[in-house]
C-alpha cells in the first residue's frame, strides 16, 4: 500500500511528510500573582502538512497537479490507520535538469495540504 | 449580587487551569412557522411553484415554472446555498406543470405536461444538466391536470395523473386519476384509471401527491371539485393509501370539509417526518376574510356588528365601531383590529379603561392615530389608539359660561347666539398643520336664520388645571343672511352633513343637506372656506341650478373636483348616482350607475373612501337597494365602474345567509367610514350589517381583494400513517395571503423544507422558500484569529462582537444562501460561555442580543464576516413615543411596566422590575421621545441603570455604595490595574431643580390692568360701569384699585365746579370684573324747571305791549336767560378716565431648588465652585430634589475614584458587582464597585478569557 491522494495513488513514497497530530490550542496568561492556563482543546482540523520529494517522475506530478487544479476537497490516506479530508493549498517543484534525467523528471517537489477534517 | 454559577463551574472558574467552550445560538424572533419565506431571487418573473425533493446525496431540488419554461433550483450537498437556476425544458410548448423523483443513479426523472396536453418525461442530472430531452408518453389527450411521480422502495416509479374527457371544470366530461409504473423511467405502462368510490364521474380531480413512507405505505392526495355555482369551484383535499405501491387503493376520504362556495381547499402536497408522521400542507383559498364576533381573543359578550370603520395603511390599524347588539341603534364598543394578521388588539366601551364616556353617537372622519367621535350635540371625543387614551372635549357651554356638563371638560368660544348646544349638528376631524394636530369642529344652528361656526382645537394642549376649558381657536363665524349662502331656512331645515379640509386646493369643505325627506329649500349643498375662514365658494340649488335640490350628504375631493352623493329625488329625475363639481368651470355633472337600472328608484351610494391613488373612489352602493349592493370603484378619469359583490365575486359573501341581499343595511351614523382600503394587498374592507333591517344575520367586516380570493398556505399532521391515519387541525403554515403551489420535504437531519409561489403583484409571482431550522449554532465557525468580545456598561446597550467563517454563506444579502437568514438584522443571538469539566459541558447565560450589524469584504482574502449584536435596549432607541397615556400617582414600577407593554410590546417574562427604593408616585406624560429616554428618565431619578440580564431579561438595578463585596481575588487573577480619571470631572455643586405637581394659587404684583373712560352730561346722577379686566373676559384679579386719571368731579355750569365723585362699588365674586359707580349731580329737575318757566313766561307774555322798552322787552330778556339755562344745561357734560390696577391672579406650580456639596473638592480648589446643574421632572418636592443631588453629586465623585484593572475571566462576575482586589503595590484592600465589564475569549493560541474591569473604588 503506498499513500493516497484522491483517486491517486502515489507511485512514489514521498521522502517526508508532516505527521497529521492534533493541536492544542492553548495559551497561559501570566498574571500578577501567578499564573492562569486556558485551553480550547486539541484538534487536526487547520493542520497544515508538507510532503517533499527530492526528486519525482513527471507522470506523477502531472497527476498530483491534476488534483490541485480540481480545485476540489479530497481524501488523503497517510497510511497511518487514519485519513483525512483535505484542501490542496499547494504543489511546487523544480525542473530536474540533467545530461542524464532531461526534463522528465521533478526535483525539490512540495505537496502543502490543509487538513479540514478527519473521515 | 453575581451570578450564581453551577457548583461544577464555579469550581472551574475558580481554578487556573480551564477549559473554556462558547456556544452562539441564532434563533428568530418570533416563531418560524408560520413562514414569512425567503426569496430564492430579485427577478421580476411569474414563477410558480412545482415539486421538491431531497435527494440521496442530500441535495434540494426544486421545480418551477417560470413564464413557459421549467427551471431547477438546487443546493450543495450540505444545503448550504441554492445554485443559480438552471432552464431544463424550453419547448414550442407552453410547460402547464411538472414533477421529478431521484433515479437508481441519482439522476432526477421529471414527468411534465403542456399546455396541448402531452404527457412528456424527460431526464436530468441533479445540477440540470439534459440527459434525455422531454419524450412523449402520451399525446392526444383533452385534458390533463397536475402529475405526481415517486421513486417506490422496490426502485420503481409511480405516476399519477389527472386527465378528462374536456377541459376541467366543465361538468359535463368525465374525470379520472390514472396511475402509469416503470422500471427505467424511459417505458412507461399502460394508464390504468384509480377506482374512485363515492366521486362523481364529472367533477374534476387534480393535483396529485404521492410519498411512500418508510412502512411501504403510499399515501395520495388530491384535490377535487365537488360543488360549482356561478362558476366558483368548491373543492376539499382527499387521500387514498396502498400496500401494494400503487397496485390497489383505499377508498378517497376527505382530509378537509369546505362546503361554502367561496372557500376551498387544493393543491395538496406531504412529506414524512423523520419520526414517521407525515406533514401535509395545501392551499386555502376564501373569495373574503370576516372580521366578526369569531376573531380570537374577542369577548364573548360584545358584539362586532359592522357599523363603522377607519382604516389606517402605515400602521395596519382597522379601528370598528359596534351598534345595535341587540338594540337596535345602541352603542355597543369601538375595537382595534391589527390588520397585519387580523388579529384583536382591544375594544373600549363605556366600561373599559379608559372609557368611551359618555356614549359615542357617531364615528366621523379621522387621521391615525386619532380615531373621531361625536356624542349627541355635546360632545366630541378623540380616541388616541397609540396611547391608549380618549379625551372628551364637551361643546356645552354657551360664550364665557363655565361647562354644567358632567366631568366633562370644556370649549369655550364665540359660540354664537345660541351657544354650543343649541342643535346637535357637529362634524369634526383631525388636521396637521405645521407639526400640530388640531381637532376643527365645525357646528352649526337654527332654524330660521342658520349661524355656523368653525375652528380648532391643539390636540396637544390640556384643559386650564382651574376652569377646565381648553382654548378654542375660531376660524369662521356667521349667520346665512350674512353670508348668503348658508340655508336661509337655517341648518334646522337640513344638516351640517359633511365638513373636511382639501390639501390640494388648500380648502375647508363643508356641505349641508336636506335628502328628500324633509323638504327641498334649494339652498343646502357645497361651500368652499379658505385657510382664514372666508367663503370662496358655493355651490347650491337656488345660484347653479345644475345642483341637486336637496343639497349634499357626503363629499370627497380628487382630481380637481368634488365628487358628492346624495338621495334620489323624483322630482329631479336627471339627478342620480355619484355628482361632480367641477372646480375649474363650476360644471356639475352625474354618474350613475351602469350595471343596474335606477330609472325609477334610488341608485344612492354612502361612504365615499380615496383610495389613495389620486384616482380612484370607493363606495358603498345602493345601502337602501339590497339586490344592488356592494362595494364599487369609480375611476375618476376614464368614469369607469368596478363593482363587487356577489355576483361580480362568487363567494364572496359566502357566510352569509342571503348574500343577494347586498351588504349594508343598519348604517350607524358614519360618514366616510364604511370603509377602507390596502394598496398593498389590494384589500377592501367594508363594514357588513345586517343584523336588523334586512334579511339575514351576517355582520362584521368584510375583506376582499382587487387580487382575487385570499390564499394561505395550511398544515396539519398526519399521524398513525400506518394505521388509521389521523388527520390533525390545520393551522397556518404561511404568513401572508396569496400564497401559492407549496411544495414540501423532511431533509436527512429531520427539518421541513417548504418551496412555494407568493404573488408580489398581478404580473408577479415570487418563488420562495423557507425550513422549520429556526435555530443555529454558530460557534463551530468562530474565526479563532479574532477575539469574541461582549460588553457590559452602565450607560451603554449590552455588546457582542465576533467573527464567522463562511461569510459568504451568513451574507444576509446572498439570497442564495440558505444560511443567509442566520444573521439578518433582528435575529436574536444568544451567548453562552462556560468549561468542559471531565467532559461534560457546563454554560452559563451571558445574555441575548439583537443583530445590528454584518460586515464582510468580497476580495481575494477568505470571506469571514463580523458580526455586532447589541442588547433589546437598542430596539428602544428607535421606538418614539409621540405621547404615552397620562401616569397620574403611579408608582415607577408601574410607569416602567406600561412604557413596556405599550410600546415594546413586552409581555411580563420578558421584565423584572423592582420596587423602587425611595419609591413615589409620579405624575407625567411622555412625549415625543424614544421610549429608551423616557425609561431612563424614570431610572435616573431613582438613582437605578437600565440592565438586561444574563437570561435576556430587562432588569433595571439600583446603584448603590454600600453593597457588600462579591467577590474577592486575591491577587493570582490579575493580570493589570491602573488608576483612571478620564472620566472625572472637576464638578463640586450639583444642583437639581423640580417643580409641584400641584398648582397653586398665586397673586402677581399689582398692575394696570384695564383702563376705561367716557363721557357724563345733564343726566347725570349714579351710574355703573363694568369693567372686564381682560375682553376675552377670563382673566382674574384681586384687590382691584382706581386711579382716577380724569375725574367726573371736574364736572362744571356756569364755569363753577358741580360736583360729582366715582368709585369701586362691587367686584365680581370670580374676580373677572369691578363696577365703578359714578355719581354726578342730576339736573334733570332744573332743565324741567326751567323748560317749565320758559313756557309759562311765554304764556304770560303773550299779549305783551310790543314794544322792546316796555313789557315785552322784559318778557324778551328773561326769555333769552331761560333759554341760555337750558342750553347751559343740555350743554353740561364731565369726562372721566379711570386706569383699573389690580394684582392677577395665576395659578403656579411651586419649583424647588436643592443643593449638593462636595466641600472637600471644593477646598481643595482653593474654594473654587464648579456646579452643575438637573432638571429633573420627577422631583416634586424639596426632600426628593434633595435625594437627586446627594445622589448625583455621589457619581461625580466616585468618577473621581474610577479604576480599571484586567483579569482572567470568572463567569461569576457581573456589572454592579463589588469586587475586592489588593493593591498591587501597597496590598491595601481595595472595593471596586463595576460599571463596566468587557470580557474578551481569545482563541487557538492566544487562548484565554480576560475580564477588563473599570468601576468605582469604594470608601
Amino acid at each position: 500500500m503506498s499513500m493516497q491522494l484522491g483517486s491517486y495513488t502515489f507511485a512514489q513514497p514521498p521522502g517526508s511528510c508532516t505527521q497529521p497530530l492534533k493541536k492544542r490550542r492553548c495559551n497561559e496568561i501570566e498574571t500578577l500573582g501567578g499564573v492562569a492556563f486556558f485551553s480550547w482543546g486539541a484538534f487536526v482540523e487547520g493542520q497544515k502538512i508538507e510532503i517533499k520529494w527530492r526528486w519525482m517522475a513527471t507522470t506523477m506530478f502531472d497527476a498530483v497537479y491534476a488534483l490541485l487544479v480540481a480545485d476540489a476537497q479530497v481524501v488523503w490516506d497517510p497510511e497511518t490507520g487514519d485519513t483525512y479530508n483535505v484542501e490542496i493549498t499547494g504543489f511546487t517543484g523544480d525542473y530536474h535538469l540533467s545530461a542524464y534525467a532531461a526534463a522528465e523528471n521533478k526535483k525539490n517537489v512540495i505537496l502543502k495540504l490543509t487538513i479540514m477534517s478527519q473521515v | 449580587m453575581s451570578i450564581t454559577l453551577n457548583a461544577t463551574l464555579k469550581t472551574a472558574q475558580d481554578g487556573i487551569s480551564h477549559r473554556p467552550i462558547v456556544k452562539i445560538t441564532s434563533s428568530p424572533a418570533e416563531s418560524a412557522i408560520p413562514y414569512r419565506g425567503n426569496n430564492f431571487n430579485t427577478g421580476s418573473y411569474i414563477e410558480e411553484n412545482r415539486d421538491l425533493i431531497v435527494t440521496s446525496t442530500g441535495r434540494l431540488a426544486n421545480l418551477y415554472v417560470r413564464g413557459e419554461n421549467l427551471y431547477l433550483y438546487y443546493t450543495d450537498t450540505a444545503r448550504t446555498q441554492w445554485q443559480a437556476p438552471v432552464q431544463i425544458a424550453d419547448l414550442v410548448d407552453e410547460i402547464l406543470s411538472a414533477s421529478l423523483c431521484e433515479l437508481a443513479n441519482n439522476d432526477l426523472g421529471v414527468i411534465l405536461i403542456t399546455d396541448n396536453y402531452d404527457l412528456k418525461y424527460m431526464i436530468i442530472s441533479q445540477v440540470g444538466a439534459v440527459v434525455t430531452a422531454p419524450t412523449n408518453i402520451q399525446t392526444g389527450i383533452s385534458w390533463l391536470g397536475a402529475p405526481s411521480v415517486i421513486t417506490l422502495a422496490n426502485n420503481t416509479y409511480l405516476l399519477v395523473y389527472s386527465q378528462g374527457t374536456g377541459v376541467a371544470p366543465d361538468q359535463t366530461k368525465d374525470y379520472y386519476l390514472y396511475s402509469r409504473t416503470s422500471s427505467n423511467f424511459t417505458s412507461w405502462s399502460a394508464a390504468s384509471a384509480l377506482t374512485l368510490t363515492g366521486l362523481s364521474l364529472n367533477n374534476y380531480k387534480n393535483n396529485p401527491d404521492l410519498l411512500q413512507i418508510t412502512s411501504g405505505r403510499t399515501f395520495l392526495h388530491f384535490d377535487y371539485m365537488s360543488d360549482y355555482q356561478n362558476q366558483v369551484e368548491l373543492n376539499n383535499i382527499y387521500y387514498m393509501t396502498s400496500d401494494d405501491n400503487g397496485s390497489s387503493w383505499s377508498t378517497p376520504v376527505a382530509v378537509t370539509s369546505y362546503t361554502a362556495i367561496g372557500t376551498r381547499g387544493r393543491q395538496p402536497t406531504a412529506a414524512e417526518q423523520s419520526g414517521g408522521d407525515i406533514t401535509i400542507a395545501y392551499q386555502e383559498e376564501n373569495a373574503a376574510m370576516y372580521l366578526n364576533d369569531d376573531l380570537d381573543g374577542y369577548p364573548g359578550d360584545r358584539c362586532f356588528e359592522g357599523n363603522a370603520l377607519q382604516y389606517d395603511e402605515t400602521t395596519k390599524t382597522l379601528v370598528h365601531a359596534s351598534v345595535s347588539c341587540g338594540v337596535l341603534n345602541t352603542f355597543d364598543n369601538i375595537a382595534r383590529i391589527d390588520c397585519t394578521d387580523n388579529s384583536y388588539v382591544k375594544y373600549w366601551n363605556g366600561s373599559t379603561s379608559p372609557a368611551t364616556l359618555p356614549t359615542p353617537t357617531a364615528m366621523l372622519r379621522s387621521q391615525h392615530p386619532y380615531y373621531v367621535f361625536v356624542s349627541g350635540g355635546d360632545y366630541v371625543m378623540v380616541l388616541d389608539v397609540e396611547s391608549d387614551s380618549w379625551t372628551k372635549y364637551a361643546l356645552c357651554c354657551a360664550k364665557g359660561v363655565t361647562h354644567a356638563v358632567g366631568d366633562c371638560n370644556c370649549v369655550t368660544g364665540n359660540c354664537g347666539q345660541y351657544g354650543w348646544d343649541s342643535y346637535g349638528q357637529i362634524h369634526a376631524f383631525v388636521r396637521t398643520v405645521g407639526g400640530q394636530d388640531r381637532l376643527y369642529i365645525a357646528k352649526a344652528d337654527g332654524y330660521t336664520y342658520a349661524h355656523f361656526l368653525f375652528g380648532y382645537i391643539d390636540l396637544a394642549k390640556t384643559p386650564d388645571p382651574i376652569t377646565g376649558e381648553y382654548t378654542w381657536h375660531e376660524v369662521h363665524y356667521g349667520s346665512g343672511y350674512e353670508l348668503g349662502w348658508l340655508p336661509n331656512h337655517g341648518f334646522g331645515g337640513g344638516t351640517l352633513s359633511d365638513f373636511f379640509w382639501i390639501p390640494e386646493i388648500s380648502r375647508f369643505c363643508v356641505c349641508s343637506y336636506s335628502g328628500n325627506n324633509y323638504g327641498n329649500y334649494g339652498d343646502l349643498g357645497v361651500a368652499l372656506f379658505n385657510d382664514a375662514g372666508d367663503i370662496q365658494n358655493a355651490y347650491v340649488y337656488d345660484t347653479n341650478s345644475g345642483m341637486p335640490h336637496g343639497g349634499v350628504s357626503e363629499a370627497i375631493y380628487m382630481n380637481g373636483s368634488i365628487w358628492f352623493i346624495f338621495d334620489y329625488d323624483s322630482n329631479y329625475p336627471d339627478r342620480r348616482g355619484l355628482g361632480r363639481i367641477n372646480l375649474a368651470n363650476d360644471t356639475i355633472t352625474y354618474h350613475e350607475a351602469n350595471w343596474f337600472s335606477c330609472s325609477t328608484e334610488n341608485c344612492g351610494f354612502g361612504d365615499l373612501t380615496d383610495m389613495g391613488d389620486g384616482e380612484r373612489i370607493l363606495l358603498h352602493s345602493a345601502k337602501s337597494g339590497c339586490d344592488k349592493g356592494g362595494v364599487v370603484i369609480f375611476n375618476t378619469v376614464d368614469f369607469g365602474w368596478t363593482v363587487f359583490n356577489n355576483t361580480t365575486m362568487p363567494g364572496m359573501l359566502a357566510k352569509d345567509s342571503n348574500p343577494a341581499c347586498g351588504m349594508n343595511c343598519d348604517a350607524w351614523t358614519a360618514i366616510n367610514v364604511g370603509l377602507g382600503y390596502d394598496s398593498v394587498t389590494k384589500t377592501i374592507c367594508a363594514v357588513y350589517d345586517k343584523g336588523f333591517t334586512c334579511d339575514g344575520t351576517s355582520h362584521g367586516v368584510i375583506a376582499f381583494s382587487e387580487y382575487g380570493a385570499y390564499s394561505t398556505l395550511k398544515y396539519t399532521t398526519i399521524t398513525t400513517p400506518d394505521g388509521t391515519p389521523t388527520y390533525g387541525s390545520p393551522t397556518d403554515l404561511s404568513y401572508y395571503d396569496f400564497e401559492y403551489n407549496p411544495a414540501l420535504a423532511v431533509d436527512g437531519d429531520g427539518y421541513l423544507w417548504l418551496t412555494w409561489d407568493h404573488m408580489d403583484t398581478l404580473t408577479e409571482n415570487d418563488l420562495m422558500w423557507a425550513n422549520s431550522a429556526d435555530d443555529m449554532e454558530l460557534q463551530d465557525y468562530l474565526d479563532i484569529n479574532k477575539n469574541l468580545v461582549v460588553e457590559w456598561g452602565l450607560q451603554q446597550f449590552n455588546k457582542l462582537d465576533f467573527a464567522l467563517s463562511h461569510g459568504h454563506l451568513f451574507d444576509p444579502l446572498n439570497f442564495s444562501s440558505l444560511w443567509s437568514v442566520y444573521l439578518k438584522m433582528g435575529r436574536i443571538l444568544t451567548l453562552e460561555i462556560g468549561e468542559e469539566v471531565s467532559d461534560t459541558d457546563y454554560y452559563q447565560d451571558q445574555g441575548k442580543f439583537v443583530v445590528k450589524e454584518t460586515s464582510l469584504v468580497y476580495g481575494l482574502s477568505y470571506p469571514g464576516i463580523r458580526v455586532k449584536a447589541e442588547d433589546l435596549w437598542t430596539l428602544w432607541e428607535d421606538a418614539r413615543i409621540v405621547a404615552s397615556e397620562y401616569f397620574s400617582g403611579e408608582t415607577p414600577k408601574t410607569v416602567i411596566e406600561n412604557l413596556l407593554v405599550d410600546h415594546a410590546g413586552m409581555a411580563g417574562a420578558d421584565y423584572s422590575i423592582p420596587t423602587f427604593s425611595g419609591s413615589h408616585d409620579l405624575y407625567h406624560q411622555f412625549l415625543d421621545i424614544t421610549l429608551a429616554e423616557a425609561v431612563q428618565l424614570v431610572l435616573d431619578h431613582f438613582g437605578y441603570y437600565p440592565f438586561m440580564n444574563v437570561d435576556g431579561k430587562f432588569e433595571p438595578r439600583q446603584i448603590d455604595f454600600t453593597d457588600s463585596v462579591d467577590h474577592t481575588y486575591a491577587g493570582a487573577e490579575i493580570i493589570e490595574y491602573t488608576p483612571d480619571s478620564s472620566y472625572a470631572t472637576f464638578i463640586n455643586r450639583v444642583i437639581v431643580t423640580g417643580m409641584s405637581n400641584l398648582f397653586t394659587e398665586v397673586l402677581y404684583e399689582e398692575e394696570s390692568v384695564t383702563r376705561t373712560n367716557g363721557t357724563v352730561g345733564h343726566w347725570g346722577g349714579s351710574k355703573d360701569r363694568t369693567v372686564w379686566y381682560a375682553e376675552d373676559r377670563q382673566r382674574t384679579c384681586r384687590n382691584p384699585r382706581l386711579e382716577i386719571i380724569m375725574s367726573v368731579s371736574e364736572f362744571q355750569i356756569w364755569g363753577i365746579k358741580g360736583g360729582g365723585s366715582e368709585q369701586i362699588s362691587s367686584t365680581d365674586p370670580d374676580e373677572h370684573y369691578v363696577i365703578i359707580t359714578i355719581e354726578i349731580p342730576d339736573l334733570t329737575g332744573i332743565l324741567i324747571a326751567t323748560m317749565a318757566a320758559l313756557v309759562a313766561l311765554g304764556v304770560a307774555c303773550s299779549y305783551c305791549d310790543g314794544y322792546f322798552t316796555g313789557w315785552c322787552g322784559y318778557c324778551i330778556n328773561a326769555a333769552m336767560i331761560l333759554c341760555n339755562l337750558i342750553m347751559y344745561i343740555l350743554g353740561a357734560a364731565a369726562n372721566y378716565n379711570y386706569n383699573i390696577w389690580a394684582r392677577p391672579i395665576g395659578h403656579e406650580r411651586m419649583t424647588f431648588e436643592a443643593i449638593a456639596e462636595d466641600v472637600d473638592f471644593q477646598q481643595q480648589l482653593n474654594g473654587k465652585i464648579i456646579p452643575e446643574t438637573i432638571d429633573d421632572p420627577f422631583c416634586y418636592t424639596m426632600e426628593s430634589c434633595r435625594n437627586v443631588a446627594d445622589f448625583e453629586l455621589s457619581v461625580v465623585m466616585a468618577q473621581r475614584r474610577r479604576l480599571k484593572f484586567k483579569k482572567t475571566g470568572h463567569l461569576m462576575d457581573e456589572m454592579g458587582d463589588v469586587l475586592r482586589i489588593s493593591h498591587p503595590y501597597s496590598g491595601e484592600t481595595i472595593d471596586t464597585y463595576v460599571t463596566n465589564l468587557k470580557r474578551i475569549l481569545k482563541f487557538g493560541d492566544n487562548a484565554a478569557m480576560i475580564d477588563e474591569i473599570e468601576g468605582w473604588r469604594l470608601v
